[in-house]
């Protein structure tokens, strides 16, 4: 069942015949195509069902003083397969435990989560086999190469031997990583790090791609690696949920955005929505209104108690 | 066959740790060239310093005496002089001596240097000089014979005081002897009055087991400390370094089952901490081989290395590897970070220094309950082994009991591997997510709990067995009584406690329910019909493997122990307690937890074998288990532990009553029978048939449908 673009049209539409180089394009050139193809039907896109749905989601923590902290209080949202979604909030919001949830790597206190048709509580593993991870601080293991650790990941996916050399090649000249594919991670500079990191959470071929923070800390050029390669994927018609709290990045890759804090989904929606809701144009604006909101209500609930 | 992710994860693992050079230098490089330099410099060293002692410039310091010239004092002139004649007569008598130690005493005394001081004792403690010598009577004395009494100083907290102190007195004893032979030859006097019984001492030890001794001192404890040793490296990198270079969540992220992934970590552990000890005693021995020791030693003639045990000692270390590296991962899998993990660790080599220590004390041996103390059961075992004592049974009941703890390690490493507050240290702290408020309750203990409970009592209850076995001349019956105190709290309290810490329903996870009727019957089936099989069982044993008589005798010191009793007091303690805290514990407690994670056969083959090691004689080994194997089936079929209590109720009580009750076991027609008889054909014809239709009863169809109806 194809959930995904069908992008045969749009390789040729988008890719320059004389050269195999990847073409980078920025998100409002995509938006116009695919507006553009979507009208003379060039995709055929299911929309019946989100690709990621998640419905009163809570993650609770025991604290060392014995009472319990809500890290994700009762979020829900869904997620349209081929659609960028950005999760923004300040440090502690409740992001990466949510993300944690989606991906199956800690198991929901309440609520759930579904991935293309799997319910991550039920059966992590599937869900698993079917989504990419990436963080900002993934660590790569030092000694090994990048197609060691390729290979590697690609028999813990449990691909079958004679499809894990093609998968490792295909990757490695998709990310132009030729020239380092041999040496040790310990030897790579912070950009060859990123893209061996990437090549491995494409590793099992994932439809759906999770990112946690991808460009925290990084410097402008590992930080351009990332944020081409999101919008590589994009193209390619994956379905992609990353956490930031750099707004401007948020508002210029994601097609919907939930903006969280302390634990609660405060509002989500496309930008003209979230610009409708507040009155604000720009995000970091939209962000603090709502943010004030909050605020407000929680100090009331505290005068009120 | 190995699950190919697990061998993948192991692979990968090893390769990685190869090319690390720490591990390769902690590995490899150290045993190879540190024992080589350890055992030689140091062996080399002393036997140098001590030469050395024996003929080194010492100096001799003796009292001033005001009345004459400092260059001419009478206890110089004295000492001087019977030094001369000790040289002479080392010179004249020695003929039978070796050149060397006649040319070694003569050294001796020439490197003897007098000097005079004011006071000797002082000198001696000042250092001035290394020995004195104080002359308690007049030189004169010596033309009437009489005892001369000279007195020597020394520092014993100084070396080479003492080592001169003991050079003088061989002087004197020397000059005492040569005097006393001369006083007896001018009396016309046989020499051997001076020793009229002479007392020789012969060692009847082989070489080999002497060269064992040697061996065993040291070698066990050296091997179990670099085995330990060897895991800690591996160990934190694997677990705590993984999680510090934050390429744990990447292997979270993969759909890989945590158990996977630590079964593969802790397999690449073991073997590490195997090749280490490999390597530490294929280089002990090289070294001991090929660095002379062995000819060194054998000099002697009375003693031989027996190096050909090292390699045997090496297979009995693989269980001891595997428990150890069990233990430092799970240890090391809550630690955040490399520090963190070697702060855990160090604790854990202190507890097993004190068992390995006391091993190592000469008194120690490897009997009743030590050996099933970890640690100190290995190094007792690889004693033995260089002492030549091959007891398979002892090494049965090490392998064992350390393969028991070994398994729980493992259990307890997986689960705190797959706790979510481990893999992300930010979340929680891990003391919280322990504690038993976030505990919810559930029906059935976890596998972990019911192993390691299992681990903990298990040497309880064997120091329990041990401290009231009855004593030469005391009755069994106090044995049999304390029992019978003392299991229902071990075996029933003490599980009962854990279960509602954990908020586990206890009349669930002991299997206290209600069953069909069907299995009541199988039971009393099984119960009815198993002494039989049982028996024969025992006699073809007895064929393969001649039992011990102290055990075919156990039927009457049984007898004697409920002299004068009712026969109620036998069926008491011997069937109706046992049966039902026994099955409390191993078909309730422990197969419920086994249930949650482990196939139906091998969970209950784990519990029958648990079960039989838990009663200590090792002999019966095959018949406990087997038993259990039944008892463990018929309680997985029913999931309740009625029938099995049951079963096992009417098994001891029958065998009770046939030895007790006279009549009973004539119209059986097999009271003049001995333990290790055949019984009638017509009595082995009913009992596999009853057993046979009581375990076809618990297996039928229509019991396998309940069961999953249940599931």
């Amino acid at each position: 069942m194809a959930k995904c673009y069908n992008l045969a049209g749009l390789h040729d539409f988008c890719s320059n015949s004389t050269s195999n180089q990847p073409i980078y394009l920025d998100r409002l050139t995509i938006k116009r195509m695919t507006t553009l193809l979507a009208h003379q039907s060039f995709l055929t896109k299911q929309t019946s069902m989100p690709i990621i749905s998640a419905n009163q989601l809570r993650k609770s923590f025991p604290t060392p003083n014995g009472t319990l902290k809500h890290a994700v209080d009762g979020v829900s949202f869904e997620i349209e397969a081929g659609t960028i979604y950005g999760l923004l909030g300040p440090n502690g919001a409740g992001k990466t435990t949510t993300l944690r949830m989606l991906g199956g790597l800690i198991a929901p206190t309440s609520g759930e989560a579904i991935i293309d048709g799997n319910n991550v509580g039920e059966n992590p593993f599937a869900v698993k086999h079917c989504i990419g991870f990436l963080t900002a601080n993934t660590g790569l293991y030092q000694r090994l190469s990048p197609r060691e650790i390729l290979h590697y990941f690609a028999r813990l996916y449990g691909m079958q031997p004679d499809r894990i050399n093609a998968r490792v090649e295909h990757l490695i000249g998709w990310l132009d990583m030729h020239s380092f594919a041999d040496l040790r991670c310990g030897a790579l500079s912070t950009g060859q790090k990123q893209r061996t990191s990437i090549a491995r959470a494409l590793i099992g071929d994932p439809i759906v791609l999770i990112m946690d923070e991808p460009t925290l800390g990084l410097d402008v050029l590992s930080n351009r690696i990332i944020l081409d390669f999101i919008r590589r994927e994009h193209v390619e018609g994956k379905t992609i949920i990353l956490s930031t709290h750099y707004l401007d990045e948020a508002e210029s890759l994601c097609d919907r955005i939930g903006l969280m804090h302390g634990g609660k989904l405060m509002a989500e929606g496309t930008m003209e929505e979230l610009q409708a809701l507040t009155g604000e144009e720009k995000l970091s604006a939209i962000f603090l209104k709502l943010f004030g909101e909050a605020q407000g209500e929680d100090q009331n609930g505290q005068l009120l108690a | 066959m190995m699950n190919r992710r697990i061998l993948t994860i192991y692979t990968k693992e090893l390769t990685e740790l190869l090319r690390d050079r720490r591990t390769l230098i902690a590995m490899i490089v150290v045993p190879i060239a540190l024992y080589p330099l350890l055992i030689i410099g140091s062996v080399h060293l002393l036997s140098v310093q001590d030469g050395e002692r024996k003929t080194e410039r010492m100096t001799v310091g003796v009292q001033f005496d005001p009345e004459w010239p400092k260059d001419n004092q009478p206890a110089t002139r004295r000492l001087t002089r019977q030094l001369q004649t000790a040289r002479q007569i080392i010179r004249d008598n020695h003929h039978d001596d070796s050149e060397d130690v006649i040319s070694n005493g003569i050294e001796s005394i020439e490197r003897m240097e007098i000097i005079v001081v004011d006071d000797v004792t002082r000198a001696v403690e000042l250092g001035v000089c290394h020995v004195g010598v104080v002359f308690e009577d007049s030189e004169d004395a010596r033309n009437h014979p009489t005892q001369a009494n000279v007195h020597i100083k020394y520092d014993k907290a100084e070396l080479r005081s003492e080592s001169a102190a003991a050079r003088l007195r061989e002087v004197f004893d020397l000059l005492s002897r040569t005097m006393t032979e001369e006083i007896l030859s001018r009396e016309r006097l046989p020499l051997w009055i001076l020793d009229p019984i002479h007392v020789k001492i012969d060692n009847v030890a082989t070489p080999q087991k002497v060269g064992g001794m040697v061996l065993g001192s040291i070698v066990p404890l050296v091997l179990v400390l670099m085995t330990i040793t060897g895991a800690i490296y591996p160990a934190i990198d694997l677990t705590a370094g993984e999680r510090e270079r934050g390429t744990l969540e990447t292997l979270i992220v993969c759909p890989v089952p945590p158990v996977e992934l630590m079964t593969g970590k802790y397999l690449v552990v073991a073997t590490v901490a195997m090749m280490g000890a490999a390597l530490n005693l294929i280089s002990m021995g090289a070294t001991l081989h090929f660095g002379g020791f062995t000819d060194m030693i054998s000099a002697s003639g009375d003693t031989k290395l027996p190096l050909e045990v090292l390699p045997v000692i090496l297979i009995v270390l693989i269980p001891f590897a595997m428990l150890f590296s069990a233990i430092m991962v799970a240890v090391c899998s809550y630690a955040r970070t490399f520090k963190e993990a070697q702060n855990y660790i160090m604790p854990v080599i202190l507890a097993a220094l004190i068992p390995g220590g006391v091993a190592a004390m000469p008194g120690t041996e490897l009997s009743g309950i030590n050996a099933y103390v970890p640690v100190m059961n290995m190094v007792l075992l690889a004693r033995e082994m260089l002492l030549g004592h091959f007891e398979w049974l002892t090494i049965t009941k090490v392998m064992l009991s350390t393969c028991v703890y070994a398994g729980s390690a493992v259990m307890v490493a997986s689960r705190v591997f797959s706790t979510e507050a481990a893999i992300f240290a930010d979340s929680a702290s891990l003391k919280a997510s322990f504690s038993r408020k976030f505990m919810r309750p559930s029906n059935y203990p976890t596998s972990t709990l019911a192993l390691i409970t299992t681990a903990i009592l298990f040497p309880v209850w064997m120091f329990v067995q041990f401290s009231i076995q009855p004593g030469a001349d005391e009755s069994a019956l106090q044995t049999f009584k304390m029992t019978a105190w003392l299991m229902p709290i071990a075996l029933v309290l003490i599980p009962v406690i854990l279960l509602s810490y954990f908020k586990v329903r206890t009349g669930s996870a002991l299997g206290l329910s209600s069953t069909k009727p069907r299995y009541i019957i199988a039971a009393i089936l099984i119960g009815l019909g198993g002494w039989i099989p049982a028996h024969e069982l025992f006699v073809l044993q007895h064929a393969i493997s001649p039992v011990p008589r102290a055990i075919l005798d156990s039927n009457d010191t049984l007898m004697s122990a409920f002299e004068n009793q009712s026969i109620w007091v036998p069926l008491l303690l011997i069937a109706v307690i046992p049966a039902i805290c026994e099955e409390m514990f191993f078909r309730g407690f422990l197969l419920s937890g086994l249930r949650q994670t482990t196939k139906k056969w091998s969970a209950i083959i784990i519990v029958a074998c648990v079960f039989a090691i838990f009663h200590i004689i090792l002999i019966k080994f095959v018949i406990t288990a087997t038993l259990g194997i039944v008892l463990g089936y018929l309680c997985w079929q029913s999931r309740s532990i009625v029938p099995s209590i049951l079963a096992h109720m009417l098994h001891n009580g029958i065998a009770v009553l046939i030895a007790f009750i006279p009549t009973i076991s004539n119209k059986l027609g097999v009271s003049d029978l001995g333990p290790i008889d055949h019984l009638p054909t017509h009595i082995i014809a009913i009992g596999t048939v009853t057993v046979v239709a009581g375990i076809a009863l618990a297996t039928s169809r229509s019991a396998a449908t309940h069961n999953q109806e249940l599931v």
